[in-house]
């Protein structure tokens, strides 16, 4: 925590120590993953404790943080290159030109335990006006899995609905009707080139609600070409977008959809689409069924794969590593508080598929235990395909 | 002279048939204490499950237009706290909130048919509804005691246009001051679902208030009774109060 976020904690607690009753929440969370992959078996897992405060001095002022402590257990250190395909990354890191005394072999990184402050944000809300500044959870867009007008955060689409970090902000947002008014978001950096702005105008007709987006923001360039042959580092670019999103509902199915075209501002102001359409249903006997596809311009093409679109992939710099893809859930109350369903998120370019069985059980009030079993399918060299099994195990008791 | 008896007993018919309102004006009545102009209450639900499980949640619920605009915000327990629910055109429009990740997820109309965290109540238990004036036809078949107190039994048919999963319901409504005593709910396999039952009918601001309610369902055997703690008929919603904005305060 840099010493400004430390000062604004600490004026932001005792403000609302002083002015109000603050409210203290939060929950503890623990959870076991156990993965066998490549004749190997890895457990680990992590202890998690969310401490949550929430202040409300006047009726129209809110301050609200939240720090995060993260214990890492079982296996804390990563060998990078065992979670990718050998296809992939040996010849790059193992060419046959190279005497085997200098090929690479690992890429270790390591979990360490943190404790950080997740969020701390004040919000102010005047007639006309609500004002929020600070680190704060911002959340666009209306896909379940992904969400291409989402600049600020990059889903998980095997655990879309996890809470995200916040994210250092001043958010404006001016309501002009019931259903939707004009948001402003704009993100600190160096300086007013490298800021992230962002625009949302909302609105509704009928049943449906409706979204048109602009931003400018800096994003990281595929620039592996570069990268590979040049030995340059990848470098940034401006880029600007536009796009928008609907939500609503055709004979009684859920349907939305999001699209996202970004520019960049430089270099050879490349254009890349990003869409996500999707519908759900919810059947009477509380069967509900969801399903998403995605496609992702600025993914890979499955035949020209390589490191440097895993390592793009997974630093956030794009949505997905390929691009096209298709999320199936569905799940059923099977009984008081249980849930039981299933996902499968399949990569229809290189024809891989993640399928996971999951139980969610509300223990008690302020409980919750889920467990997921995950396979996968298809050839060894995808993106799927060379998983192995998995189980993981999540309690979470509130308080 | 011979048929003056008869006419008697015919004009005795006639004036206790002009006595007895006819179904439809029975229920209008129903309808409209139900759904005072605007209210905002706070009440417990508690969830009791086949199991002998229970859940219990608190929440503030807000209401306007005559109870087809619905606020729901939960108080408690943490595991749901903050949580919104704002349901618009009598609970079509679904929107939901999740504090966590400041998220507004708009619902599909399916789902107003769905239980609200695990209770016996769904979406549209909530919010009023013209249901009773547009999804079903409505028929006086006789008069029954419930706690002393005499009740009209209506029975309601669905019309073509009714998406509740109720085809049949059969009401107890008291005839004293038309508050409903007793819901059953049948399914559409003829069968007997749920039943409703509305106590402790207290008159608050003039409006006779049911301070308790309790859902059963015969085939799960489950339980959701709801109490209110605190209802007040004055409060009138600010301009924009059942909106997006409002939703994420």
């Amino acid at each position: 925590m840099n010493p400004a976020s430390k000062r604004c904690l600490v004026g932001l607690t005792l403000l609302s120590l002083v002015s109000a009753q603050v409210d203290w929440f939060g929950y503890l969370e623990s959870e076991w993953d156990r993965l066998a992959m490549n004749a190997r078996e890895y457990n680990f897992g992590y202890l998690k404790y969310r401490l949550d405060m929430e202040s409300r001095p006047t009726d129209r002022v809110l301050v609200a943080a939240n720090v995060n402590f993260q214990q890492y257990l079982g296996e804390t250190t990563w060998n990078l290159l065992d979670f990718l395909p050998g296809p992939i990354w040996k010849p790059e890191l193992q060419p046959s030109t190279l005497p085997d005394s200098l090929w690479v072999t690992e890429y270790p990184f390591t979990y360490h335990d943190t404790l950080y402050l997740d969020n701390a944000y004040l919000r102010v809300n005047f007639n006309h006006l609500d004002v929020t500044l600070g680190k704060q959870p911002v959340s666009l867009g209306t896909g379940y899995a992904w969400n291409p007008v989402d600049i600020f955060n990059y889903k998980n689409p095997v655990d879309p609905t996890y809470e995200q970090t916040g994210i250092q902000a001043l958010r404006l947002d001016v309501p002009l009707t019931d259903r939707g008014g004009l948001t402003a978001i704009l993100t600190p950096a160096g300086g007013w080139d490298s800021a992230t702005k962002y625009i949302q105008w909302k609105s509704g007709i009928g049943s449906f609600d409706f979204t048109l987006n602009w931003s400018q923001y800096e994003g990281v360039y595929r620039w592996w070409d570069y990268v590979l042959y040049a030995g340059l580092a990848p470098t940034t670019t401006r880029y600007r977008a536009v796009g928008g999103t609907l939500v609503g509902e055709l004979f009684g199915v859920g349907v939305w959809t999001e699209v996202w075209r970004k520019t960049q501002a430089a270099f050879d102001k490349k254009e890349f689409w990003e869409a996500v359409a999707g519908a759900d249903y919810t059947f009477s006997n509380g069967w509900y069924v969801l399903n998403e596809v995605y496609r992702n311009e600025q993914g890979a093409l499955p035949e020209a794969v390589t490191l440097y679109d895993y390592l793009f992939y997974f630093n956030g710099s794009t949505h997905s590593l390929m691009q096209t893809y298709d999320f199936f859930y569905t799940f059923y109350p099977v009984g008081d508080f249980v849930n039981a369903g299933i996902f499968a998120l399949a990569n229809l370019d290189d024809h891989s598929a993640l399928v996971s069985p999951q139980i969610e059980w509300n223990l008690y009030e302020n409980g919750t235990l889920t467990l997921w079993y995950s396979t996968s399918l298809g050839k060894a060299d995808t993106e799927f395909g060379w998983q192995g099994d998995g189980w993981r195990l999540r309690l979470r008791t509130y308080f | 002279m011979k048929n003056i008896p008869i006419l008697f007993c015919l004009l005795g018919v006639w004036l206790s048939a002009q006595e007895q309102p006819d179904a439809r004006e029975i229920v209008n009545q129903m309808t409209r204490l139900l759904n005072p102009a605007s209210s905002r209450s706070t009440m417990t639900q508690t969830i009791q499950t086949s199991s002998g499980q229970q859940r219990t949640l608190e929440f503030d619920m807000y209401t306007a237009d005559s109870g087809r605009s619905v606020l729901l915000r939960y108080n408690r327990p943490t595991s749901v706290k903050g949580q919104t629910f704002l349901m618009l055109n009598n609970a079509e429009d679904i929107w939901t909130y999740f504090p966590r990740t400041r998220r507004v997820r708009k619902l599909a109309s399916s789902s107003k048919n769905q239980k609200v965290q695990g209770s016996d109540f769904n979406f549209s238990d909530f919010s009023s509804s013209d249901m009773w004036e547009s999804d079903y036809t409505v028929h006086l078949v006789g008069d029954s005691v419930i706690h002393k107190d005499r009740c009209w039994k209506i029975e309601a048919r669905e019309t073509p246009s009714n998406d509740n999963d109720y085809p049949r319901i059969v009401l107890f409504v008291r005839q004293t001051d038309y508050s409903p005593l007793l819901m059953w709910y049948f399914n559409r396999d003829g069968r007997h679902e749920k039943t409703m039952t509305f106590n402790h009918i207290e008159t608050i601001d003039g409006i006779p208030t049911a301070k308790a309610m309790h859902m059963r369902n015969e085939l799960e055997f489950s339980e959701t009774s709801m109490e209110v703690i605190d209802i007040d008929y004055h409060w009138t919603p600010p301009p924009g109060f059942f909106s997006e904005r409002n939703l994420k305060k």
